[in-house]
């Protein structure tokens, strides 16, 4: 009696979870039905399935734009601004969690408070920054934004579950008289790899989509995003959306690569540890 | 390591972020406030004292943009509540969860403007919905969704929903990873139902998580939600459903007020700053 | 556990060779813009917002087939020191950000094209002003000068030089639907807006609804009735302040918006021209291109008509907004701002404009020593060839209005149209928005 009440609880989970399955889908099915549409297919049965394979779109958005390039450029700028903002965000990160000094918390507060200002009001200030050192137009600039926009959630989050690492183990090493680098590569890192893992997986889905960063900063058409390029599908004297839909879903093909490869990685010992 | 040598390691592995940030954040972040005190068009700025900050409290917006944001900054718990209920459900590992829980995070991989695409076609007056409900037998609760208000902050919150549902069963269930079984069983055996464990074993052990996922998503919504409401409703209708950082745009790109828009932006910081001061202070409360 | 490492290491390594791949070409490139020293090569930036890139009915045509490229082929080889540099952007409010902010780092292109009217003149502090590159005679063979100047008149100051014209915009119907509800629209065009709500409430007794618009209709309809209840001058002297929108003439036209909407005559969405063409709207609005997608797909069915007048006394009757929405501009900061303006002229030269036209990118033109109906067969087009050409069609008031202004009126219509604000408290916060910036 017992298991079969169970079973039928088990049984109503999987469906509800089934069901939000099947809305966290729908967006990619949505985009996949309407990339195989003709404009004026999509304009009369936007919902509807895709009468004919047409593959049409596809074949434009090869012609239009130099795929390769696109998307080297966008892992390019992504991975260095990952290796960038780690780098920056790891060390502070076991510093307020693990070490002692004065005016800690303060640093923290102002770490976090920095996440409270809408990133559009920089954009202007920055640009200027930027052109008087000459960084616009050139990678180092997105790179440089995306990565220190990206450090005080980083570093927030990395805190978190670091604070949650058991002192004992870093004791240990230290009374060895392991140095600086020696407890940063023996047990920091490898105790906060799924936290470096989940943080990095946020970011870089944010960036990847981030249209306004690299449409200010970069101009030439060699050094473009995906995302830019897919926004230049619309323009005043064209709407082809179904055009937009199958440039939005090559692009988000990298990003849900990415993440299914990488979110193995998160599935043990992310706790965020407590807050003090 | 000694104290005095833990509080140099501990402050030289701040410096490059801090430096970093104080070029890139700090000195735009001061621009702003100077010129929150000026008309700028980005080219010339004039002193104007406290008039951009006199006009945000006098041309009658300001109420309006507080209702809109408070109306997501209400919707925060909502995604939380939801987040934490399907990690549990998650948890209890029925056939398919390895599965459902990677795909809960897609939505959140597309971009705003997929998302806003689908939401507005999906709500049209003869849209999938209205047709549904009308096929249903609800037909008297067809509507005109993207034209009333009420509604609009319905699909909004929906969409800010799909996409942050991901995150937080990530972080919950890892979090959730971590309670130990024995620590369930030993419930189990004292006959701790199912309410029980969630208030008593799942819920303190994910308290950490809790707050971090509360303090990122309510800074969310008051500085980055903006995506979604310009492909959704673009603000509308009137300023409805236009919160302070769209203001910031709309003043910023649209008017050219870039000095009203800095005042604007000074004035936003100062309260998601004071809301985060006061998580903060509750979370610290709720600790002890 | 050692299949996952291996995939992070080769993810790791795939991004370092794209980057040394991307880091080799850029030099490539660099070396090459340096390579011919003894003649110093002029580098025009263009930032194209404007000429297709796309083809909605041959998406197998490759970026070089594209009018643009080959009118930059041409160019190049006949001015061998000339080199365009054609960088796709996106346009409207994307490109108004892009090009504010290079603008104000004096770090933005030579050449682009941007919305025309006040939409360009907010940027003027960045434009070239085109008068002294274009002769008296050069200037008269291009139509819509108005949609650059500073006044908008024909012959101010221009900051930009026409791109395009967007036509007459104009009301499509279903012929079947509207023969049904027994009523022809043209042989009985309503001669005021209580005709045109009579004819709609016609159509809705046959169970389908009128009249669909789109979220920005309110710049093709009423603000087309306010432009014509006032004309021209008339617009001119409601943006300096000498007259007012509470004029009760115009709160009538706002009461006639809201009156649409009351009545249910209208539905507006995203979805209005899917259900035009599924035959379940009896009437939709529409630009050049979504008129030739209705007559392609529904054939006979399709009729047009011009937007019927507000009233019997306005001051232009039987027009409809439109005209030239967008223009090339120079900016200021350009070094190179007599070549890029020559390479402008190119592009309005007579010869392209006709290339325009055959490469079936464009389908009207804003010369006057061009005939459309040379070139193109299609009936549909010379119908609106002529119609942009009548003096009735009216530049696009959203152009002339200041963009904030603009701004403020489309967000607050809506709450019109949905009966949260009355016509005469529209009309009210139009006049104070109006003063607040001549305040400025």
């Amino acid at each position: 009696m017992k298991t079969a009440s169970r079973r039928m609880i088990r049984f109503l989970i999987f469906i509800v979870l089934a069901v939000i399955a099947f809305m966290a889908m729908y967006p990619l099915f949505y985009m996949a039905i309407s990339s195989m549409k003709p404009t004026i297919e999509y304009i009369k049965h936007p919902m509807g399935l895709p009468k004919t394979w047409y593959f049409d779109n596809f074949i434009a958005l090869i012609y239009r734009f130099s795929l390769v390039r696109l998307f080297g450029n966008t892992l390019v700028y992504v991975g260095l601004s990952l290796v960038a903002s780690l780098a920056l965000s790891i060390p502070a990160a076991y510093a307020f969690a693990k070490l002692k000094f004065k005016y800690r918390n303060g640093f923290y507060i102002i770490m976090i408070a920095t996440m409270t200002i809408p990133g559009i009001t920089f954009i202007i200030p920055n640009y200027l920054l930027m052109s008087k050192i000459g960084w616009t137009d050139h990678i180092i600039s997105v790179v440089t934004i995306w990565s220190v926009s990206a450090i005080p959630s980083t570093v927030f989050l990395l805190t978190s579950l670091m604070r949650a690492m058991p002192d004992e183990v870093l004791e240990a090493i230290k009374i060895d008289g392991a140095k600086y680098h020696q407890a940063m590569f023996k047990v920091i890192l490898p105790m906060s790899l799924p936290g470096v893992v989940t943080v990095s997986i946020f970011n870089a889905t944010n960036w990847w989509n981030d249209l306004l960063t690299p449409l200010i900063y970069l101009q030439s058409d060699g050094l473009k995003t995906v995302t830019v390029a897919v926004a230049t599908v619309l323009n005043r004297f064209s709407s082809d959306y179904p055009l937009l839909l199958s440039g939005l879903l090559l692009a988000s093909l990298p990003p849900i690569a990415i993440y299914i490869i990488f979110q193995s990685y998160i599935r043990k010992g992310l706790v965020i540890g407590a807050v003090k | 390591m000694g104290l005095k040598q833990e509080r140099w390691v501990g402050l030289f592995s701040l410096l490059p972020a801090f430096l970093l940030l104080a070029v890139f954040v700090g000195y735009p972040m001061f621009n702003t406030f100077f010129h929150s005190f000026t008309e700028w068009d980005g080219v010339t700025s004039t002193y104007v004292g406290w008039d951009n900050f006199k006009t945000i409290l006098s041309n009658g917006d300001l109420p309006l943009m507080l209702r809109n944001n408070l109306i997501f900054l209400l919707s925060v718990p909502g995604i939380l509540f939801i987040s934490l209920t399907v990690s549990v459900l998650l948890h209890e590992e029925v056939p398919g969860w390895r599965l459902f829980r990677s795909v809960y995070y897609l939505p959140a991989i597309l971009s705003s403007v997929v998302i806003g695409f689908l939401a507005k076609s999906m709500f049209t007056n003869k849209g999938i919905v209205n047709t549904l409900l009308e096929n249903a037998g609800l037909g008297a609760f067809t509507t005109d969704w993207l034209n009333t208000v009420p509604t609009e902050f319905m699909i909004l919150i929906l969409c800010f929903y799909w996409q942050t549902l991901g995150q937080g069963t990530l972080i919950f269930l890892s979090g959730l990873s971590s309670i130990s079984n024995e620590l369930f069983d030993a419930a189990k055996i004292d006959g701790a139902n199912w309410r029980q464990r969630l208030m008593y074993i799942v819920i303190p052990s994910l308290y950490p998580a809790i707050f971090y996922f509360t303090i990122v998503n309510v800074i969310y919504v008051f500085v980055g939600l903006f995506g979604l409401v310009y492909s959704i409703t673009g603000g509308g209708p009137g300023y409805e459903t236009t919160p302070i950082d769209y203001m910031i745009y709309i003043q910023a790109f649209r008017s050219g007020n870039m000095g009203y828009a800095s005042a604007l932006s000074v004035f936003l910081f100062f309260i998601v700053m004071f809301i985060t001061w006061i998580q903060l202070k509750i979370s610290k409360r709720l600790e002890q | 556990m050692k299949m996952r490492r291996w995939s992070v290491l080769s993810i790791a390594l795939m991004m370092l060779v794209t980057m040394s791949l991307t880091a080799c070409t850029k030099n490539e490139n660099e070396s090459a813009s340096t390579g011919s020293e003894g003649q110093e090569k002029v580098n025009i930036v263009f930032w194209n917002s404007g000429f297709a890139t796309i083809d909605e009915n041959n998406k197998a045509k490759k970026k070089e087939d594209f009018y643009i490229s080959q009118a930059v082929a041409r160019y190049e080889k006949a001015h061998p020191n000339v080199k365009i540099d054609v960088q796709d952007v996106p346009s409207g409010d994307e490109l108004f950000a892009k090009f504010q902010t290079a603008s104000i780092a004096k770090n933005g292109p030579d050449l682009t094209v941007l919305w025309s009217g006040s939409y360009m003149l907010r940027f003027k502090q960045f434009l070239e002003p085109m008068d002294s590159y274009f002769s008296g005679e050069e200037r008269s063979r291009i139509v819509g000068w108005s949609a650059t100047t500073e006044d908008f008149t024909a012959d101010g100051k221009a900051y930009g030089v026409p791109f395009g014209t967007d036509g007459t915009f104009l009301l499509a119907y279903n012929k079947k639907i509207f023969a049904d509800a027994g009523i022809d629209p043209i042989a009985q065009r309503p001669k005021n807006f209580q005709e045109f709500v009579a004819m709609l409430e016609k159509v809705k007794t046959k169970d389908i609804t009128p009249l669909g618009l789109f979220k920005d209709s309110f710049l093709h309809v009423p603000d087309y009735w306010i432009a014509q209840t006032v004309d021209i001058p008339g617009l001119d002297s409601l943006v300096k302040g000498t007259t007012n929108f509470s004029d009760p003439k115009l709160v009538n036209v706002m009461k006639g918006w809201r009156e649409l909407f009351e009545k249910n005559l209208v539905i507006a969405d995203d979805s209005v021209r899917q259900l035009f063409i599924q035959e379940q709207l009896g009437m939709t609005v529409g630009a050049n291109a979504d008129i030739l997608n209705f007559s392609k797909e529904m054939g006979d069915k399709v009729g047009f008509m011009k937007i019927p007048d507000f009233s019997e006394d306005v001051k232009i009757h039987d027009g409809g907004p439109g005209g030239v929405g967008a223009a090339f501009v120079v900016t200021n900061y350009s070094e190179h701002k007599k070549e890029t303006a020559d390479f402008v002229k190119f592009l309005m030269s007579k010869e392209e404009q006709i290339n325009k036209i055959k490469s079936g990118e464009a389908r009207i033109t804003v010369v006057n020593d061009v005939d459309v109906n040379e070139y193109v067969s299609e009936p549909l087009v010379k119908t609106m060839q002529d119609m942009a050409n009548e003096p009735s069609t009216i530049f696009w008031p959203d152009n002339v209005y200041p963009a904030e202004l603009t701004s403020e009126m489309m967000s607050l219509q809506s709450l019109v149209s949905s009966g949260k604000m009355t016509a005469e408290e529209f009309m009210k916060k139009i006049d104070q928005k109006r003063d607040s910036l001549l305040k400025k």
